[in-house]
């Protein structure tokens, strides 16, 4: 992948709404673009990224030693390798850019690995885990702020995929988006985001637990539930629409013998 | 003084958790709101701090810990407004007391700032140099596969003590054919050759200035005692030499690599030739 600063990345757009300053101009273009029309953007982000936080917090405490994160972005404070800094984490990202940060703020770890790839071809992000974590795939993997990003056929395959590496006994933790999209409204926010960065998929729950199959479902709530800041979402955060951000924990349920 | 602002510890805590928590969303994204409670406490506990020196000191500390963290400076405006609230209430708006919550929280206020500023300079700069090595090691990468290529692409043969063998693939812009050149009288240098035979039976095109550059080759080649013979002209890169105009002079051209090869023996006073004459030459030597 060629990098081109004109061109808006939607990892950096991300981190601009979350205020920070890893982005480039193209990208606070963009941002600004995007938050014309969709003003909650920086809410609903912050949401997804103070639940990376929250995951992190719970994973180092129960223990888990072998954490993949997909589509990390910036491993800025709180990011799984501070909250556990005795597990092995492999973070992963499509933007050589935010790799090349993430090397450079990361240091010297053998602990800690942060490779590009592209998640629509898991296998040699499966081929780094095998050799970070020495073989151990009784893995915590996260996937946070990134459903609403794949299509169906990709998030299932992707879904299918992480499940056969997997061993059983591992979690996943993931957001997505829901959206009533059958208003003038909603279908225009979409396609106004899909011009200035991204194509956006919203699902309901029913939708997200087939998609996720063979995964367990072990709970679902809105991300803001999940952080105890209900009182923070406000109605305006929706913008007359009927939309939520949720979290999902799944388990790859252990085989009985 | 701060006795009296100490009984005050537990209402403060909770307003200024309130405060900080109403306030969330101008946190960035790496403060989450669970960090809230513990903030409140630390701003609380170095408020009521005895030691007024080690107050400020306290103040400055939290500030740098809480720019680095990402708390809003809209949330610290607040937490402020909210310990004032609490303390000129209890004081009776006493100018002194809120002097020291005021005094304090300036110092918290501009050590985040100051933080802040210097935290989004370094992010900027980090973010300048990560594009920049990524941008470079892209080169290099590229540099190395056009490398790889171009020794892929331009394999020298020495076929035969003297004669060396050059066969083209592909299309050959000015940019190839000058490396194309450059390898050609490395080779030729290095081998001593007498003849080169330049095969472009897979080149599928050919333009003006790869003609030209094909007999710049030729030249230079000369110069370097080498004759140089042109085999495996199609038809239409014929037609395309005819129609440009191209001189060809001073070139050796012929058919095909085997008409070359025979040229080359034949001028270094050699000769393929089928084993059994070459038997029978030497029987009769014998006889």
């Amino acid at each position: 992948m060629t990098i081109d600063t004109t061109k808006p990345s939607i990892g950096r757009i991300y981190d601009y709404v979350l205020g920070g300053h890893h982005n480039f101009e193209a990208d606070r273009i963009a941002a600004q673009k995007i938050l014309k029309v969709f003003p909650s953007y920086p809410t609903w982000a912050r949401l997804n990224r103070w639940f990376v936080q929250m995951v992190a917090e719970q994973w180092a405490g129960s223990g888990h030693n072998h954490i993949l994160d997909l589509g990390s972005g910036m491993p800025t404070q709180g990011h799984f390798h501070s909250a556990a800094p005795h597990a092995k984490v492999l973070y992963t990202d499509l933007d050589p850019v935010t790799v090349a940060y993430a090397h450079e703020v990361i240091g010297d770890n053998p602990l800690v690995s942060y490779i590009q790839a592209d998640l629509r071809d898991p296998a040699e992000i499966f081929d780094a885990a095998n050799q970070l974590f020495l073989g151990e795939r009784r893995a915590a993997i996260g996937f946070i702020g990134l459903a609403y990003f794949l299509d169906d056929e990709s998030l299932a395959q992707l879904a299918r995929m992480l499940y056969d590496w997997a061993a059983p006994g591992s979690v996943m933790a993931l957001s997505y988006a829901y959206m009533q999209i059958d208003t003038e409204q909603a279908r225009e926010r979409l396609e106004h985001f899909k011009r200035n960065s991204a194509q956006l998929f919203m699902r309901d729950e029913a939708q997200m637990r087939a998609l996720m199959a063979p995964w367990q479902v072990r709970e679902i709530k809105p991300l803001a539930s999940w952080l105890g800041v209900e009182h923070l979402v406000q109605e305006a955060d929706r913008e007359g629409l009927d939309a939520e951000m949720y979290g999902v924990m799944l388990v790859h349920e252990e085989v009985a013998s | 003084m701060n006795d009296d602002l100490l009984a005050l510890k537990p209402a403060l805590e909770q307003q200024l958790t309130a405060a900080l928590t109403r306030k969330s969303m101008s946190n960035r994204g790496s403060f989450p709101p669970f960090r809230i409670p513990e903030a409140a406490k630390s701003l609380v506990a170095g408020l009521l701090d005895n030691n007024a020196a080690a107050s400020v000191e306290a103040a400055r500390s939290l500030g740098r810990t809480f720019g680095q963290q990402g708390l809003g400076l809209a949330s610290l405006l607040d937490a402020q407004a909210a310990a004032i609230e609490i303390v000129a209430s209890r004081f009776d708006g006493a100018a002194q007391p809120i002097g020291i919550v005021s005094t304090y929280f300036t110092a918290v206020i501009d050590s985040l700032v100051t933080t802040e500023q210097a935290e989004s300079e370094n992010q900027r700069v980090q973010m300048e140099r990560a594009y920049r090595s990524t941008v470079e090691e892209q080169r290099e990468q590229q540099d190395h596969l056009r490398s790889t290529i171009r020794e892929l692409s331009t394999p020298i043969i020495p076929v035969y003590a003297g004669i060396l063998v050059l066969p083209l693939v592909g299309s050959i812009d000015s940019r190839r054919a000058t490396e194309v050149t450059e390898r050609l009288l490395e080779a030729i240098a290095e081998q001593q050759a007498e003849i080169v035979i330049i095969d472009i039976t897979g080149v599928s095109l050919i333009d003006t200035s790869t003609a030209n550059h094909l007999l710049m080759t030729t030249r230079a080649a000369n110069l370097l005692g080498s004759r140089v013979v042109l085999v495996g002209i199609g038809a239409e890169i014929a037609q395309t030499i005819v129609h440009l105009g191209v001189e060809l002079n001073g070139l050796i051209t012929l058919a095909d690599l085997q008409a070359g090869i025979a040229y080359a023996l034949e001028r270094l006073g050699l000769a393929i030739q089928p084993l059994q004459e070459q038997r029978r030459n030497a029987t009769s030597n014998w006889r």
